[in-house]
């Protein structure tokens, strides 16, 4: 047993230091070492909140549906941030990765973990890169509930890695998938929720965008962000639910990819 | 030093390499780990799948659902619901429903119901499972307590698309699902009528004191006439000058009657002895004219005189009737709107009897803690998986 136990954690200790490894290596290929290095993976989304910031305060005032659009593009862009980019960087992972499998330490799955890790943590360091000036300023509200807030987020995050995984999988699989899956990111970016809050919806359009675990995923992140003084609607066990499904099947999926990658 | 260096340097090798070694064969231990692994997960699996069974099939006791449903209609024509980036298309309707929906999910409702203990009755009766009674160690005890383990017993929605609101109260027997449901709906019609009757009194409490103050006016000046009638002897001002005038106009008849007496008798018997009769008598009709004359319209203490606050009071009586009248209309008018705009529970399904125990759900129940263990046990198992390929 003691035996097992510290095989266990000797693996353990070794996939860390791979995962570690793959995400600085990550962070490199991504900025490299000129210029400001690892903070435009911080700067990148704030530079793009910003603008929209900017854009959106100047067409529609300051007020848009009672909601304050500056904290409302910050929280939405966020979380579509790590929606599209969870999914666009896992689709080719496998393929922009191969080079890394020349390392026998290094397994497909690791290259999604290590991508997966960087993607959320580093879209909510922006968040907060964003949020610090801003707060200091006294442009925006404080955050209301950060455990709701960071539960939301969390949530979120695990979402968009179940999903990415089966898209990473299936893509592997099937090129033509890999063609439509695009479109069909663009075409549900309504079902995300990063772009409205629930109540502005009339009641039947309310129940269906309800059914869309990502809109669930939204109110709770904002609904954490504003609190009580936004109506916001959301259920965690239904997210909750769907969160172990598509993780379930994504696993099940990337470990069956990978045994076909190695295989080749 | 610069010699020391190399040999402690294979040594931290040597340590390195023997610390490899101590596995004596890394495969076999991941497989054997793998296979416990497997065992340990399947084991999990099972175990929570069968009490899971344990608990729906053995344990929980079958709860009976008692269900009604209603809509809340105002005598109002609905109004415009063409309005898509609308909060709400049903408008008012919608508000009130989601009134009573969150009166239904209130303290207020629940002591209500449990005035005579009915709640608490049925979740401390005999043959109820421990997770559902109350009191107990799961549920708590107390109100606050009965309060939150209530509301998982309820089940109120309002569908905003259709209008309807659904509410549905489980128990342990049939007779007290209905019992329950059959309060919640009496306690809703209460709702609705109170709310009712505050909008109402909102809306009429303006007129009726209107009401109230023109009639305390018109009283008022009834009070004032009949003193003055009393003061000044005058019943009536109208029929009491009538009769003044005709009676002066009968003496001044009588009057001129024997002034033409008078003049027929000089000239044809200029020395008639009743001539001095007849003269006496003109003086004295004459006298009476004068003074029934004084006394219509001479000044003080005439007639003319005591009618004027007399007429100024009629006056004042009728601009008093004429703002009663208008009050009254105002309020009648005012409580017509407010019947108009009365609230109403239209019932959609009266509380049934269940006759067959519709929860615990338990296929279903177990079905789905089936598939989320093995889910999780799944993701778990894959993540194992990174960990024991590490390298082979």
């Amino acid at each position: 047993m003691s035996a097992g136990t510290t095989f266990l954690q000797d693996r353990f200790e070794r996939k860390a230091r791979t995962i570690n490894a793959l995400l600085i290596r990550e962070l490199m290929a991504r900025f490299g070492h000129r210029n400001i290095g690892f903070l435009w993976q911080v700067l990148e989304p704030l530079l793009l909140t910003l603008g929209v910031m900017i854009s959106w305060s100047t067409v529609y005032g300051e007020r848009n549906h009672g909601v304050r659009v500056i904290p409302l593009v910050l929280t939405g862009y966020t979380f579509i941030t790590v929606w599209r980019h969870m999914n666009s960087r896992f689709l080719h992972a496998f393929r922009h990765g191969s080079g890394l499998l020349f390392h026998r330490q290094v397994r497909p799955a690791d290259i999604l973990v290590a991508r997966g890790l960087l993607e959320s943590v580093g879209t909510l360091i922006a968040f907060f890169v964003a949020y610090l000036p801003l707060r200091l300023l006294d442009v925006i509200e404080p955050v209301d509930d950060y455990l709701l807030l960071l539960s939301g987020w969390s949530l979120l995050c695990l979402f968009s890695f179940g999903v990415a995984m089966i898209l990473s999988a299936l893509a592997h699989f099937s090129d033509a998938f890999e063609r439509v899956i695009q479109p069909i990111m663009y075409l549900i970016l309504p079902l995300t929720g990063a772009f409205y809050m629930v109540y502005w919806l009339p009641p039947s359009a309310r129940q269906i965008v309800m059914w869309s675990p990502l809109v669930n995923a939204s109110e709770m992140f904002r609904a954490g962000y504003f609190g009580a003084e936004v109506p916001t609607t959301w259920n965690w066990p239904y997210l909750a639910i769907w969160t172990i499904a598509v993780n379930a099947v994504g696993w099940l999926l990337v470990l069956k990819a990978q045994r076909h990658i190695e295989l080749e | 030093m610069l010699r020391g260096s190399p040999s402690s340097d294979t040594a931290a090798k040597t340590g390195k390499l023997v610390q490899v070694e101590s596995y004596d064969d890394p495969v076999s231990i991941a497989l054997t780990s793998r296979q416990k692994r497997d065992r340990i997960l399947l084991t999990v699996f099972l175990v929570i799948v069968s009490v899971t069974a344990i608990y729906n099939f053995l344990i929980a006791a079958p709860r009976y659902a008692s269900e009604f449903s209603y809509v809340v209609r105002s005598a109002t024509p609905a109004r415009d619901r063409f309005s898509f980036m609308n909060f709400s298309a049903n408008g008012e309707s919608s508000d009130n429903s989601q009134a009573i929906i969150t009166y239904l999910s209130s303290r207020d409702l629940l002591s209500q119901i449990n005035s005579d203990g009915l709640v608490t009755r049925i979740f401390a009766a005999p043959g109820v499972d421990m997770f559902s009674a109350y009191p107990s160690i799961f549920a708590g005890n107390g109100a606050e307590h009965l309060f939150r383990h209530f509301q998982s017993y309820l089940d109120a929605e309002y569908d905003e698309k259709a209008n309807i609101s659904y509410v549905e109260v489980q128990a342990f027997k049939p007779d007290d699902a209905r019992e329950l449901a059959e309060r919640m709906r009496r306690a809703c019609e209460d709702k609705i009528n109170a709310l009712n009757d505050r909008a109402r009194s909102g809306m009429t409490v303006t007129a009726e004191k209107e009401v109230a103050a023109a009639r305390a006016d018109l009283v008022r000046v009834l009070v004032q006439l009949t003193q003055a009638r009393n003061s000044g002897h005058v019943i009536d001002p109208k029929l009491q000058s009538g009769a003044a005038v005709s009676l002066t106009s009968s003496i001044a008849a009588d009057l001129a009657e024997i002034d033409v007496q008078i003049a027929e008798t000089q000239r044809s018997t200029p020395g008639n002895p009743g001539l001095t009769q007849m003269q006496s008598r003109r003086a004295a009709i004459q006298r009476e004219l004068a003074r029934q004359s004084a006394a219509m319209t001479g000044g003080h203490g005439s007639l003319a005189d005591r009618i004027q606050a007399n007429e100024e009071l009629d006056v004042a009586r009728a601009v008093a009737e004429k703002r009663l009248l208008g009050a009254s209309l105002a309020l009648a008018n005012t409580r017509t709107t407010a019947d108009r705009n009365r609230l109403y529970l239209e019932w959609i399904s009266k509380p049934n009897r269940p006759d067959e125990p519709l929860y615990p759900r338990r296929g279903r129940n177990i079905l789905m803690v089936a598939l989320l263990t093995l889910a999780l046990l799944w993701i778990f198992r894959s993540l194992s998986e990174l960990l024991f390929d590490a390298d082979e």
